[in-house]
């Protein structure tokens, strides 16, 4: 036989590779050996390989072909994952390209488009890994929003949902008051704008010591005595919902401020002054007004320092009634008439030209605001603890171990997740709500139905409705180890009890550090 | 995920996690489209196969939390890849003659290699145990090139045209599978396509299910021989190209040592045919008319001969004559001066004393070597 002078690398891999695929050697079903078991962590359906999934598909590909060579029974599971905003994104560009807009369909309209796109650039990447020469169960590929994943995570919610680990809060959200709807990060485009920067005077009084912001004397004599403190705002109106002024501990400027309180012109509310190196002492006056109900930096300021919040705004942009001015007037109307109104008063120190970036709603053009809403959450704390211990007892090792201290970090402090997601591309919420502000949990609506009956006596099936919004892609990415065998839908069937627990999970570090829920 | 396993099925859903790093490039850099720094996987595929790229992610340095990838590695892939293919062409080329009786050499080469071998795979096995997959790379990676390729097959090599012993071609291909069999996860193209190539295969015999070999009996005692006969054969073939003599000239080696080395008694044959010697011979006293050199315990010593290039040797020796005693000189001032040997360290001054004794030695050492030529 005449031996070629090099290797032929090309014809020997597809060769191969489609005489492995042929002999069925990537094929396991459970028998008699050692199950040797291996996941892959789902890349999203839409993506295409680089060189992060390259590296982290070899070593899956060396461990599982070593396992299959030491007599093991090596099962290499593939699959993707939905990826909710990526895919969802990726579909919004298509239509728009074709002239369509997402705003002009309805939920089953856009899903359908939604998933002829998915089928047809949908795991282009599994095709990819081939080339690799990844030695994957292909006969197993799964995908996390296929119909029994799907009903596993809904089923999931509504355990959780009944054992107390879910419920529902306050999120802030980026809000578009033209959709009326909560939209993503990806959904906001930025513009730099010319704005002006208001320098408005706040009253510090003692904590006892009375003050009325309607009387001007008195506010003369305050200025005079130079007992204010100056903040600087380009949202006026927002002044309104203010329930604190923050400035920093080592500002030599406002050390002497420690126990003040600051007078909020108009609504006359006092509030404290906090301290924290959050601030930065060389922007504005060093002084920052703090509203948590609009801003999300303000939001968690005023969770540290237990802050009220005061949603001063209605969800079509105009003022509410907890404004207490104002009431029913534009946002934007507003900023122009306090600006006159508070120069009228004496509190308008100095107004500025001043170039900002403000976020535009993708879709209608219209100035977002940060807006709390309500959102769905894991409580974390106690759910995660088991999580915790099993890493510090070793009963799952990490590799490198040099990490288990970051993870011991990160899940002693874990924050509860926000799982819902303002969007149409994943498993709805199956949460539903009455028309008079009743809500449950459960699967079908012919069930939420007889629920809110019993809370609601005359609640007929039209005048219900499903939560909008959809889960996030780790609720159905965490229990991927379970669903790719069926470990929900047939808690005992052979395969979970024969390939579950995995013998090594790959993980990729930028998900280790981005705080996945674990 | 930790935490769903625990609900839902009442256990961990995983024994292990590995956690893989951030791929930059070889500048530390994080790869994106806008700074061109990301190969796309597929092109690197086709330009250094799929077995090469696998090596070169796999051969990439962690640095910190990071992986640093530099295509400069998929290309020691497919040069890795290049070296195994050319091994197996330089075996497959060999005649076989039935007749032929095994040769000492061969016979410690296929004692020695089934010992190293052994030793690796041990090693080997251990890392993936432990889950360092690169490092199992790097121990299988030298058991081919190094020891296979730069060693085994040197050793078994039979003259340009001469055919080769059966047994020995029966071991060489056993190794050869092993060999294989341990590239296999790393290479799994290369490696299945020469499995078919080294002999007939039933159907279903095939590399991707073939038995993860097992070690062998461990010789400790050969091993542990091998190294100074190494050292020993690379010292030749420095002194070879130092003195501009033809690999082809014998070299007649005179050895003095205490007691019996066992790299000689079990190598010596191996040694002569990777060497060129024409014979190793024990000797007691020093020898005049002679190059002296020392690899560890071994004094050696090769006779002067005609096609050595005398004149070059001797310029070359009093130059580093001149140097040596320049550098001599200069130690020695320093020592004398009265203010550096009370004000220094005593540990200084130790150094300086040892570079003295050092230099002198040396000095000695090449005024020998001159008196010889």
């Amino acid at each position: 036989m005449e031996i070629s002078k090099t290797f032929q690398a090309e014809i020997a891999e597809t060769k191969w590779y489609s005489y492995w695929m042929r002999q069925g050697y990537f094929r396991s079903v459970p028998d008699e050996r050692e199950p040797y078991t291996i996941v892959i962590p789902p890349p999203n359906v839409t993506g295409v390989l680089h060189m992060g999934h390259m590296m982290n598909n070899t070593l899956q590909d060396v461990m599982i072909r070593r396992a299959r060579m030491l007599g093991k029974n090596a099962c290499w599971v593939p699959g993707t994952d939905h990826a909710s905003i990526a895919t969802e994104a990726k579909v919004v560009q298509m239509l728009r390209e074709k002239g369509i807009k997402k705003s002009d369909l309805s939920r089953e309209e856009f899903l359908k488009y939604a998933w002829e796109w998915k089928e047809k650039y949908g795991g282009i990447i599994l095709e990819q890994l081939k080339k690799l020469g990844a030695s994957c169960d292909w006969d197993r590929t799964r995908f996390t929003m296929e119909d029994d994943l799907s009903e596993a995570v809904i089923d999931v919610f509504i355990d959780l949902f009944k054992k107390g680990y879910i419920y529902r809060g306050m999120r802030m959200v980026n809000w578009d008051p033209a959709g009326l709807t909560a939209v993503s990060d990806e959904e906001v485009i930025h513009k730099e704008v010319q704005s002006k920067l208001v320098y408005v005077s706040y009253v510090l009084v003692d904590k006892d010591e009375p003050f009325d912001a309607a009387d001007k004397n008195a506010l003369q004599q305050k200025i005079d005595a130079n007992e204010v403190i100056t903040i600087a705002t380009v949202r006026p109106e927002t002044i309104l919902g203010d329930t604190g002024v923050c400035v920093h501990p080592e500002d030599p400027r406002y050390t002497h401020l420690k126990g003040k309180y600051a007078i909020i012109p108009m609504v006359n509310r006092r509030v404290p002054i906090i301290f924290d190196d959050y601030i930065l002492m060389e922007f504005g006056t060093g002084a920052l007004k703090v509203t948590p109900a609009h801003d999300i930096n303000d939001y968690n300021l005023g969770l540290k320092h237990k802050l009220e919040v005061i949603d001063t705004l209605n969800a079509d942009g105009t003022m509410s009634n907890a404004a207490g001015f104002y009431i029913g007037e534009d946002r934007f109307v507003v900023r122009k008439k306090i600006v006159k109104d508070l120069q009228e008063m004496g509190h308008v120190l100095k107004i500025e030209d001043y170039t900002n970036k403000v976020g535009y709603s993708e879709r209608t053009d219209a100035v977002i605001e940060p807006r709390l809403s309500l959102q769905w959450f894991v409580r974390m704390k106690e759910f995660s603890k088991p999580a915790l211990n099993a890493v510090m007892d070793g009963e799952v090792k990490l590799i490198p171990e040099k990490f288990v201290n970051t993870y011991r970090h990160w899940m002693e402090n874990v924050h509860d997740w926000c799982i819902s997601r303002q969007l149409w591309w994943g498993q709805r919420i199956p949460a539903w709500y009455d028309n008079k502000g009743n809500v449950v949990v459960c699967k079908t609506a012919e069930e939420a139905l007889l629920l809110l009956q019993k809370e609601n006596n005359g609640v007929t099936a039209s005048d219900i409705r499903q939560d909008e919004d959809v889960l996030d892609t780790w609720f159905s990415s965490w229990l991927w180890p379970i669903s790719v065998f069926d470990g929900f839908k047939d808690p005992n069937n052979k395969d979970i009890n024969y390939y579950y627990p995995l013998t090594i999970w790959f993980l990729p570090l930028k998900f280790y550090f981005s705080g996945l829920p674990e | 995920m930790i935490m769903a396993g625990y609900e839902y099925r009442g256990k961990k859903p995983f024994n292990n996690v590995y956690l893989t790093g951030i791929v930059r490039d070889k500048q530390g850099r994080k790869m994106s489209k806008s700074l061109g720094n990301s190969p796309d996987p597929l092109d690197l595929i086709t330009k250094y196969s799929a077995d090469g790229v696998r090596v070169g992610m796999l051969l990439s340095s962690p640095a910190g939390n990071d992986l640093l990838f530099d295509e400069g590695l998929c290309e020691q892939g497919r040069n890795f890849s290049n070296k195994i293919w050319n091994a197996f062409r330089l075996v497959k080329g060999w005649e076989v003659d039935d007749k032929l009786a095994q040769t000492e050499v061969n016979k410690i080469a296929i004692e020695w290699f089934n010992s190293r071998w052994s030793e690796s795979i041990l090693e080997i096995n251990d890392h993936y145990e432990k889950l360092r997959i690169s490092d199992a790379l790097m121990s299988s990676y030298k058991l081919v090139w190094d020891d296979f390729c730069a060693w085994y097959l040197e050793l078994i090599k039979p003259a340009y045209q001469q055919p080769i012993d059966a047994a020995t071609l029966a071991s060489t291909i056993t190794f050869f599978e092993r060999i294989l069999c341990t590239m296999h996860p790393f290479m799994p193209f290369i490696t299945e396509e020469l499995w078919h190539l080294l002999k007939e295969r039933k159907a279903g015999d095939d590399i991707i299910v073939a038995h993860w070999p097992k070690s062998e009996k461990i010789n400790t005692e050969v091993l542990a021989a091998f190294p100074l006969a190494t050292e020993l054969i690379a010292e030749i073939r420095n002194f070879r190209q130092s003195k501009g003599l033809s690999p082809k000239e014998a070299i007649a080696l005179k050895v003095r040592t205490k007691g019996t080395s066992k790299s000689l008694t079990l190598f010596g044959d191996a040694i002569m045919k990777l060497a060129n010697l024409s014979s190793i011979e024990a000797i007691s006293e020093k020898p005049s008319d002679t190059f002296p050199f020392v690899v560890r315990e071994l004094e050696c010593f090769i006779p002067i001969s005609e096609n050595m290039d005398k004149e070059g040797e001797k310029k070359r020796l009093t130059d580093e004559l001149t140097y040596t005693k320049g550098f001599l000189q200069s130690v020695m001032n320093k020592l004398g001066n009265e203010r550096f040997v009370s004000n220094a360290k005593p540990e200084v001054v130790a150094a300086e004393e040892k570079k003295k004794s050092d230099a002198e030695a040396k000095i000695r050492a090449i005024e020998d070597a001159l008196t010889s030529l």
